[in-house]
């Protein structure tokens, strides 16, 4: 299992296209992040460290979370538009190892991404913010929509791997990925009669743990993150079970 | 053991074992079965039928497989986008092979200079050398290779054929696909052949081919007429062919002239002729090919993608309306066989002269593009039967050895009388 690890970790660090993932995550949530923090404008009441960090963090959850998805996705179907899971699944005959090992490298990468880009935009922001705004992170909730961003991403690369892994198709799973979590699932929360259905979906969800805790949705933050991990967890058992099916 | 895709039963009741020590060449038209039965041997796919064990155990019980069995599945299954070393590197990690054997295999393969090159740009013989390098990370005492040859240069194949018989010399088993039976025939000791996914043959490779080759003369004579009943009073095979030249069986040239001129008969060519592996092959194997020619050879059949002039079907391997005129000339073989559709698929109507076998690739015969050989097929004044050339042009051109890659004295068989497609009755291996 150590082994499948280590392996899984070269196969990740040693393609270009995870740098650019990366790169692309981190850039787009910083780039967004300092932009609105140096364009706020507001009254003294908007001053909650929880909202503005929601605020900061809106590229981040939203498009960020691509690029993590898409690392994720590519680890899966990287080894099969190639033929190398031939010698992944000779390497290592007993699949599901494959898979877990996969899940936790990328996982921790996802993780270890959120983490400086959460930080970053906090870092980077609280100088550019018009005075009066504060940035006190020993506000109630501040720590959690910080730390929350790597969970959600790590969790949402353990998804997109398992959507990855089922379907074997690259632009097919990122497809699905990018509009469900940026067009299907924010359209119907715009509509009065399919708001609270679709507060239950899975990025609706996941996001809430980015968001402050005292508003008019019925998860709450971690209650949300949670059903978002129960949508991961339930695709990437679904996906060891088929690829410990399928012929190689 | 066997294994089903969807409604299609790639592998049949497949039964055999690989002895260490030797090198073991698994032969088989496309479409056999061959890859996928070596599939199964690493666990990717799972037969529906039966099992295979590696030293008693199943692959996935191994306890480090990489280190047990080393496999080239396909040439480039590696990510293109990775370094030749950083390929190395994770396969060695996943089973706890140290990273210094990265460089000892990059060595042995002669990719060293490459090894921080992505592979994504290797051509494919540096693709499958990669293939190799990765077979053998764990040293293992069984090598499983899918057709390695492919792709490779001549010193490239040289080089793959020696390694192998190193290998075996150490006492390992080497397990080696091919749908050539010629560069089988100089590398493996061994060989398994399968057809449609059944068992042809499990012999070594010196029984099979004592046992295929097929020696014959031909003869020409402005005197036939006469020669035919001395011979057949001898009580030899006497088989007239298209061009008027006679095929004889049973008798070698010596007794042949000696007859001719105690009866004051003059002879215009009297050369020793022999079966080529090719048709060795087919004769094996016909009956059980996936892409059988059926009634009669299929009109059309030359446009067929990957099968062009110039590239041509892998030698050794059947197209359909391929085998049946090399081996039925006109007027031997059942309707249906015949050159009509022969010339149809390769565009040169079995005329009986050699420019009708060459027209259609505009090589020379047999013996002298393909092979390089002094073959008979090569002498001054022989005329090849329609069919024959036909065999010449299947080999590519180019890019499968050349003169040195086939030392074998390769004969095209000139209509020798086959009596009927279904295999003829003294092909030992032959399939009802």
């Amino acid at each position: 299992m150590l082994q499948a690890i280590r392996s899984e970790q070269i196969k990740l660090t040693t393609l270009r296209s995870t740098w650019w993932s990366i790169a692309a995550a981190v850039s787009i949530s910083l780039g967004v992040a300092i932009l609105i923090a140096a364009n706020v404008s507001g009254s003294h009441d908007d001053n909650d460290t929880v909202d503005i960090l929601a605020v900061l963090f809106l590229a981040a959850s939203l498009v960020a979370l691509i690029a993590v998805m898409v690392l994720g996705v590519v680890v899966a179907t990287g080894e099969y538009r190639f033929g190398q899971i031939r010698m992944t699944l000779a390497a290592t005959p007993h699949r599901w190892q494959v898979m877990v090992a996969k899940a936790l490298v990328t996982g921790a990468v996802a993780f270890v991404v959120g983490t400086v880009t959460a930080w970053l935009c906090v870092f980077i922001s609280k100088p550019l913010l018009p005075a009066g705004w504060d940035l006190d992170l020993a506000a109630d909730g501040a720590l959690r929509v910080i730390w929350g961003l790597p969970l959600f991403f790590a969790a949402a690369a353990v998804l997109a791997l398992s959507l990855g892994a089922l379907l074997r198709n690259s632009p097919a799973a990122i497809t699905i990925l990018a509009l469900l979590s940026l067009a299907v699932e924010k359209t119907l929360l715009g509509f009065d009669k399919t708001r609270t259905f679709a507060q239950y979906l899975p990025f609706n969800a996941g996001a809430r743990i980015t968001q402050p805790a005292d508003s008019d949705l019925v998860l709450s933050p971690w209650g949300g993150f949670g059903l978002f991990c129960v949508y991961a967890v339930v695709l990437f058992v679904l996906a060891v079970i088929v690829v410990e099916n399928r012929d190689a | 053991m066997s294994k089903w895709y969807g409604t299609t039963l790639a592998v049949d009741g497949l039964s055999f074992a690989v002895q260490p020590g030797r090198v073991t060449g698994f032969l088989g038209p496309n479409g056999a079965g061959k890859s996928t039965t070596m599939r199964m041997m690493l666990g990717l796919d799972r037969p529906a039928q039966g099992s295979i064990l590696i030293d008693g155990r199943r692959y996935p019980q191994l306890p480090h497989p990489v280190r047990h069995v080393g496999a080239l599945l396909e040439a480039k299954s590696f990510h293109p986008g990775r370094k030749a070393r950083h390929h190395l590197r994770w396969v060695a990690a996943s089973t706890g092979i140290p990273a210094r054997r990265v460089g000892e295999v990059l060595e042995t393969v002669g990719l060293s200079a490459v090894a921080n090159k992505r592979a994504g740009g290797f051509s494919l013989g540096m693709a499958q050398r990669l293939g190799l390098a990765t077979a053998l990370l764990g040293d293992p005492p069984i090598l499983l290779l899918d057709e390695p040859v492919n792709g490779l240069d001549p010193e490239g194949i040289l080089w793959i054929r020696q390694f192998m018989k190193n290998y075996a010399a150490q006492g390992r088993t080497v397990f080696v696909s091919s749908h050539l039976l010629s560069e089988m025939a100089v590398t493996a000791d061994h060989l398994v052949i399968i057809g449609r996914g059944r068992l042809i043959a499990d012999v070594p490779t010196s029984e099979f081919l004592d046992r295929s080759a097929q020696t014959f003369v031909r003869v020409r004579s402005p005197q036939l007429d006469a020669l035919q009943p001395l011979l057949a009073s001898k009580g030899l095979a006497a088989i007239r062919e298209a061009d008027g030249a006679l095929s004889v069986r049973g008798a070698d040239g010596a007794a042949i002239g000696e007859l001719a001129a105690a009866n004051s008969i003059v002879l215009h060519e009297l050369s020793p002729q022999r079966a080529s592996l090719e048709e060795a092959f087919l004769a094996v194997t016909r009956g059980a090919q996936e892409f059988q020619a059926g009634a009669g050879p299929q009109p059309g059949y030359a446009a067929q993608p990957g099968h062009a002039p110039g590239y041509g079907p892998p030698p050794g391997y059947a197209p359909p309306g391929y085998a049946p005129p090399g081996y039925a000339p006109p007027g031997y073989g059942p309707p249906g066989y015949g050159p009509p559709g022969y010339g149809a698929g390769y565009g040169a109507p079995g005329s009986g002269t050699p420019g009708a076998g060459t027209s259609g690739y505009g090589t020379a015969g047999y013996g002298t593009a393909g092979y390089g050989t002094a073959g008979p097929a090569g002498q001054p004044g022989y005329s090849a039967p329609p069919g024959n050339p036909a065999g010449a042009g299947d080999r590519p051109p180019a890019g499968q050895g050349g003169p040195t890659g086939y030392p074998q004295p390769a004969a095209p068989a000139p209509g020798h009388g086959q009596p009927s497609q279904g295999g003829s009755p003294d092909q030992p291996y032959g399939q009802g």
